[in-house]
């Protein structure tokens, strides 16, 4: 064990080790074994776009998590964390004291890839061959003792993060590594096979001269300088400007040299590896010869057929949006007549008065109805975790893969979407997994069209309450069905909508998905209750104080000024003389077209905070409207409620408006500073809001007026 | 007795609005997103 050093007052900080791997290899399982923490995994490539840090347990060392990359030579937003990360370590005081890269047990040659390409970095390297319980299970034997001596690695553990194998073992070895070790030189691990010494000669002479500073073979500079154009800014520090001219003609000449020969120099790292790979460690892993078809691949037989695949979807999606209304319906009973209770408690207890209204009408029977929902949200969550844990929700990607490249979309735009269906943060910071600029903004911009679950309160009370509990052709569950017809909708514009930015802002390039289906994997309870349960404290507290602070302030805008005379007054008059009806009336002519009343106004308002508050605004403000002083369902108020001429404020199509303008109004705050953060500029947040308002403005026009002209209610 | 009830109220009500003010203005703002989710806000922290 270390002892902390003090150099007079100066403190020395912690040591620390980075985690590497290829996407989907477990880094982030394993991370959180080692630290104890709960970061979100999942059975699908681009869950960590950023780093992460924490300090493994019991000891000083600080771990830092890493997104996923296959290469050192990558692109995308994400991977370049990795690459920006790797080059820092030519000062030799930014090194960290150890790295390991963690490898797919069950697919180690490629795996191995990257590990090579941090080995010849010269810093400790432990390979954690992960997932080794499924290599055992393929009939893979890797010989790990050999493994560690053929790649000179400082050591190789085979472990599982699943399961916690291996992982005191890797904490031992990482304790015993020293401080600043200074490995030998070991010659790049490549293999020449094009012939191509003499012709990179000049390129690796002239970086020769710089070894000492650029603390990396010139061999392996060269071939990053012939694959990679933008690769000479790592290095530009390190040359005059006229170095710098000389190395970019000499980088020109070999490359002109190779091209004659026909060899192409964009690959002659990756073809090197690939051969040290198969020369020296292929007969390292071995494979059973018996080829049998895994249960994954007999799965993906049916669950990715062209046709069988999309109508699996269908009944998965049927079967979690039905789940949403039948498995929460007992919960929301219970919290309910809970809320009921202590409302009724408290009106019984507090005095009359102004902070008695506050506690029943604005706490208690505003914020307090977000609560009602919180089974349902967690029923969705729950199966979103499900589907990303079991590996299905890369099939989905799979699916949608040809679709995505005919709207001008990217095929890796499909899993930052899908994640939208649970929040649109996380998923617009996900979409730093396209490369192409173009792609990765259109997919942010078509983000907040899937629906994200703080819509669900609104969707489902809509539902509960004007679509009847009924089945349709006798065993389609009516409310789920437009249930999922709303999530349909939003899917479907988001097509739309890729097209159109297809036509006017096209895609240079088109960029294939290279994305490997992770085997089906059995989800870990211990997984999907950390995503459960942050998501559910986020809901109750991040969120549930901002619902709470707005559901004041609107009972407080919902109950003054009062007249003088305010006790002859019924309830109605006085909530319309109020600033909120005030404002309600002010915005009704604009809002009125689409079917909605001021109250609904005020609550397209008040939801810009977060968008469940449109549910807790309606209820403060019919629970101050009632006049009975008895406590009401939003349910039964909104089916009750009636405009002065006595026509229903909620009908089919004010209903439908009403949702179809969740479904695509931007009105989330904090996705709009996401968006903005994420393209570093306001006019993508700005083009997201605006675009988003006028097809919600004109929808709903359609909807209600066209539903008007023929004919319904 | 109505009076103190209204200055509580009025307190409640002032906090509630500062904690509101301050959320749009720091989504506005963007020296923060404001996030439900928690994975989000530890990478924030982090930065």
């Amino acid at each position: 064990m270390k002892t902390e050093q003090h150099t007079g007052k100066i403190k020395k900080a912690p040591p620390w080790v980075a985690i590497v791997g290829n996407p989907n290899c477990g880094k982030t399982a394993l991370f959180n074994r080692l630290t104890g923490l709960h970061h979100k995994v999942g059975n699908y490539p681009g869950i960590t776009v950023e780093k992460k840090s924490g300090r493994i347990r019991n000891s000083r060392i600080i771990l830092r998590d890493l997104p996923g990359t296959y290469s050192l030579n990558s692109k995308s937003v994400d991977e370049k964390i990795v690459s920006d990360m790797v080059q820092s370590w030519r000062d030799p005081n930014s090194r960290p004291r150890a790295v390991i890269v963690v490898a797919d047990a069950t697919n180690l040659i490629r795996n191995t890839y990257l590990a090579l390409q941090i080995l010849d970095w010269n810093v400790p390297t432990i390979i954690v061959l992960n997932m080794i319980d499924e290599a055992r299970k393929k009939n893979i034997s890797i010989d790990a003792n050999e493994l560690q001596r053929r790649t000179n690695a400082w050591a190789v553990i085979p472990a599982s993060a699943k399961y916690g194998q291996g992982i005191k073992e890797i904490i031992e070895t990482l304790e015993r590594i020293p401080d600043n070790v200074l490995l030998p030189n070991h010659p790049p691990r490549l293999v020449e096979i094009e012939n191509y010494s003499e012709d990179i000669a000049p390129l690796e002479q002239f970086l020769e001269v710089k070894k000492d500073s650029l603390n990396h073979h010139p061999r392996i500079e060269a071939l990053r300088l012939l694959s990679d154009s933008g690769y000479i800014n790592y290095l530009s520090k390190f040359f005059s400007a006229s170095e710098l001219q000389a190395l970019l003609d000499i980088t020109k000449q070999v490359k002109s040299a190779l091209t004659v020969k026909n060899i192409p120099y964009h690959n002659l790292e990756q073809s090197s590896r690939f051969a040290y790979i198969d020369l020296y460690l292929g007969d390292v892993f071995k494979k059973d010869s018996v080829s049998r078809r895994s249960m994954s691949e007999r799965a993906d037989a049916i669950l990715t057929h062209p046709v069988f695949g999309p109508l699996a979807l269908l009944l998965v999606l049927g079967f979690i949006f039905n789940a949403i209304f039948s498995w929460a319906q007992l919960p929301m009973e219970l919290i309910q007549s809970g809320i009921d209770w202590t409302s009724a408690q408290a009106g019984a207890v507090l005095p009359d008065g102004v902070f008695k209204s506050l506690m029943t009408q604005g706490i208690i029977g505003g914020a307090g109805t977000i609560l009602i929902f919180f089974p349902q949200i967690i029923i969705l969550i729950f199966f979103l975790s499900l589907l990303e844990d079991s590996g299905y929700m890369a099939r989905m990607a799979f699916m949608m893969d040809k679709l995505m490249a005919k709207i001008g979309l990217n095929g890796r735009s499909v899993l930052p979407l899908l994640s939208g269906f649970a929040c649109a943060i996380p998923a617009v910071m996900s979409a730093r997994t396209i490369e192409n600029r173009r792609d990765r903004f259109v997919t942010i911009m078509l983000i907040p069209l899937m629906s994200c679950s703080a819509r669900l309160p609104v969707y489902t009370i809509l539902i509960a309450a004007f679509v009847p509990a009924e089945y349709i052709l006798g065993f389609i569950p009516m409310q789920a069905a437009v249930l999922m017809g709303i999530y349909f909708l939003g899917m479907f514009t988001a097509i739309f909508a890729a097209l159109v930015f297809k036509k006017f802002y096209p895609s240079k390039s088109v960029q294939t998905m290279l994305m490997e289906l992770p085997p089906y994997r059995m989800p870990l309870a211990r997984s999907l209750w950390w995503q459960i349960y942050d998501k559910g404290k986020s809901f109750l507290t991040t969120a549930g104080s901002i619902i709470l602070a707005i559901s004041i302030v609107l009972w407080f805008l919902a109950s003054y000024p009062q007249q003088s005379d305010s006790r002859q007054q019924t309830s109605r008059e006085r909530i319309e003389y109020s600033y909120a009806g005030q404002l309600g009336h002010f915005i009704e002519p604009a809002v009125k077209p689409l079917g909605f009343d001021w109250k609904i106004g005020v609550g397209l308002i008040t939801s810009f905070a977060a968008r469940e508050v449109m549910v807790s605004t309606l209820s403060t403000l019919y629970n101050l409207e009632n006049d009975s002083g008895q406590s009401q369902s939003l349910i039964e108020a909104m089916r009750k409620d009636r405009y002065p001429d006595g026509r229903p404020v909620f009908t089919v199509l004010s209903v439908l408006s009403l949702m179809v303008f969740f479904v695509f109004a931007a009105q989330c705050m904090a996705t709009f500073a996401v968006i903005k953060k994420e393209t570093n500029s306001w006019r993508w947040p700005l083009l997201m809001t605006g675009y988003m308002t006028v097809l919600a403005y004109v929808s709903c026009l359609i909807v209600y007026q066209g539903g008007h002209l023929l004919g319904f209610i | 007795m109505i009076a103190f009830q209204e200055s509580i109220v009025l307190i409640i009500t002032t906090v509630a609005a500062g904690y509101s003010f301050r959320y749009l203005y720091k989504s506005l703002t963007l020296g923060e997103v404001p996030t439900r989710c928690a994975k989000c806000a530890l990478i924030q922290k982090k930065q």
